[in-house]
């Protein structure tokens, strides 16, 4: 909402307060963090490069809580939001606790602000009374693996020197100093000896490893990778993915098409109609897929009959959603590709998902695979029954289309002349309604008795 | 590498409440949130709601998720803070003093806040909204994903 009241709003605040706003110079504006609890006096905020993109990003470290990556939300300018810090909601409206004593401190701290310590507590016992940031924005540190953040120093070592495409055995310090390379504060993190071993064992996880005297020397190992993100994808399943990906991700892409369930006239919906009941009573749920496809392929052929046969009512059962094993695992996926589009470079994300679509693959999609290939096709026959059957409407869309155009253009052409009408005086507007058949031309007056004056 | 300056010594930060208002505020800097101008306060239907400017807000409380805390947090003056946090540092271990060097920023916090909420103008923001669906999900999406069982 962007209204005139909300531009003078802007102003009238910004007039008794600008002297303050002048002590206050603009890249000290205020910045709203969400951290981990807790005590965060040897917390650092890092910037490390990020193991997708490898562009520096920022992190926050914290030796006892460990390493957390920042997300910043921020709204789109065409949002138009705005963070206003004030007082906690009142229970009752009417109740206005010291109204005179909101002013005092305000005027006080405007000369001393930022000079000592006394004066930062006035300062913020003024930001709690009301203090406005222009752009909506916030950082959220949430964990991350430091598993992710050692990936790409770890799959860069691993494969570079391979000239038997197996890479090297490396020690956890030269992998370690390969990424500090790149972002130099990650000492910080890596200096720290109870989260380095942490980081080891992470590393432990997803690599070979090959005991070199009282060293293990590390070689990443594609396969445990997969393993380890697998047993993470699980875990997220089985916590839950959030409501919105759920919906969006999960929900809705194994949604069958209820447009052609629900035309009466069509044949051919008829026979998915039949399809998908049959297949719903038949198969309770694994072979649901396969069953289903049989149907539809055998019943398209001789549709007329099936729907003389068919008598059940057909009932779409959104409310009463089921989850077939076809969702667990299309979460799975969800949930594998985030991770891997989100924290694994380009070059070992391919390398993961052949691995993942191999045959030996240690999760097989194939069921979701066909189930998805004939949601699919139900959508684009459901779409082709919809055109093809539609004698309801007289024109097909692309005469809309064209019809459109048409207004459009005359639309146009209507304004065109509209404002044309508006340049004429009111004398010629009249003149034109006056009958001139019959009369000379305006202009022969002038051509001729130019001419005749020059004759006599 | 930024270190945070919490200012523990100096007594509990105050609390605030964030809104993140309906419309955009071209400023920087204090507003006197008078409780004449700007009253939130709870509805009989357990809602917040307020008005700005003679229009009806309504307010969605999002908390901060269990083990996290808002804050607020003002880039700290450079020279003050590094002197601190070398001091700090090297009281606390001895590779402070590189830490210590390369610390080239601070971060002061001013204030602290539990909850935000998220002003509609005549509606309550919904789960579309990102900051809603950010505080709410994203952070227990992601303590799911990173959270590996402590490994042997």
């Amino acid at each position: 909402m962007k209204t005139r009241s909300t531009g003078m709003q802007a102003k009238s605040e910004a007039t008794p307060m600008n002297s303050k706003a002048g002590s206050m110079p603009p890249q000290d504006a205020l910045k709203l963090m969400i951290l981990p609890e807790g005590d965060s006096t040897n917390a650092r905020i890092l910037t490390l490069s990020h193991p997708k993109t490898s562009k520096p990003c920022r992190y926050y470290f914290c030796p006892e809580k460990g390493l957390y990556e920042f997300t910043r939300i921020a709204a789109p300018k065409s949002a138009h939001q705005s963070w206003l810090l004030g007082p906690a909601p009142s229970k009752t409206e009417s109740s206005h606790p010291n109204q005179d004593g909101h002013e005092q401190p305000q005027n006080d701290s405007v000369p001393t602000s930022n000079s000592s310590p006394k004066a930062d507590n006035q300062a913020s016992r003024s930001i709690s009374d009301g203090y406005v940031i222009q752009s909506p924005e916030l950082l959220i540190a949430t964990p991350i693996d430091p598993l992710f953040l050692v990936l790409p120093a770890l799959h860069a070592k691993s494969m570079a020197k391979s000239p038997s495409g197996k890479g090297l055995f490396l020690s956890a310090d030269d992998i370690l100093e390969t990424y500090e390379e790149t972002s130099k504060h990650f000492h910080a993190v890596s200096g720290h000896e109870q989260y380095r071993q942490r980081i080891e064992s992470r590393m432990r996880m997803i690599c070979e490893t090959v005991k070199a005297g009282d060293e293990t020397m590390f070689r990443l190992d594609v396969r445990k990778l997969l393993a380890e993100l697998i047993m993470k994808a699980q875990n997220m399943v089985e916590q839950g993915l959030p409501a919105s990906m759920e919906t969006k991700f999960v929900r809705r892409t194994l949604n069958r098409p209820i447009m052609a369930v629900k035309r009466e006239e069509s044949s051919q919906s008829e026979s998915l109609r039949v399809s998908r009941d049959e297949s719903e009573v038949i198969s309770p749920c694994i072979n649901h897929v396969d069953s289903q496809a049989n149907t539809t392929t055998s019943l398209s052929t001789d549709s007329q009959v099936s729907a003389a046969t068919e008598v059940t009512q057909p009932t779409r059962d959104d409310e009463g959603f089921s989850d077939t094993p076809n969702h667990h695992l299309l979460r799975l996926r969800v949930a594998l590709s985030y991770m891997m589009a989100a924290y694994v470079a380009q070059p070992l994300e391919v390398e993961l998902k052949a691995l993942l679509a191999a045959p030996e693959s240690p999760l097989d999609f194939k069921p979701l695979d066909e189930e998805l290939a004939v949601i699919a096709r139900m959508r684009s026959e459901a779409l082709a029954a919809r055109s093809a059957s539609d004698f309801s409407r007289k024109r097909t869309s692309d005469d809309d289309e064209a019809a459109a155009l048409r207004a459009e253009k005359k639309a146009k052409k209507e304004e065109e002349e509209k404002r044309k009408k508006a340049g004429e005086s009111r004398g010629i507007r009249d003149l034109k309604k006056a009958d001139t058949t019959g009369m000379k031309k305006m202009s022969d007056f002038f051509g001729k008795a130019s001419a005749g004056k020059k004759k006599s | 590498m930024i270190a945070l300056n919490t200012s523990e010594a100096g007594g509990p930060v105050p609390k605030c409440t964030p809104n993140l208002l309906p419309c955009r505020i071209q400023q920087d800097g204090h507003a006197a949130a008078k409780p004449r101008y700007w009253a939130p306060c709870i509805a009989k239907d357990g809602r917040p709601e307020a008005y700005f400017r003679g229009r009806r807000l309504e307010g969605k409380e999002v908390r901060i998720p269990v083990g996290f805390r808002g804050l607020v947090v003002v880039e700290g003056k450079k020279t003050y803070t590094c002197n601190r946090v070398i001091e700090r540092q090297a009281a606390s271990d001895e590779k402070s003093e590189m830490d210590g060097i390369d610390t080239n920023g601070a971060l002061d916090d001013v204030a602290a806040f539990d909850e935000v909420i998220v002003w509609g103008h005549d509606t309550v923001a919904g789960t579309d909204n990102s900051f809603v669906r950010c505080i709410d999900e994203w952070v227990t999406f992601a303590e799911h994903m990173h959270n590996s069982k402590p490994s042997v």
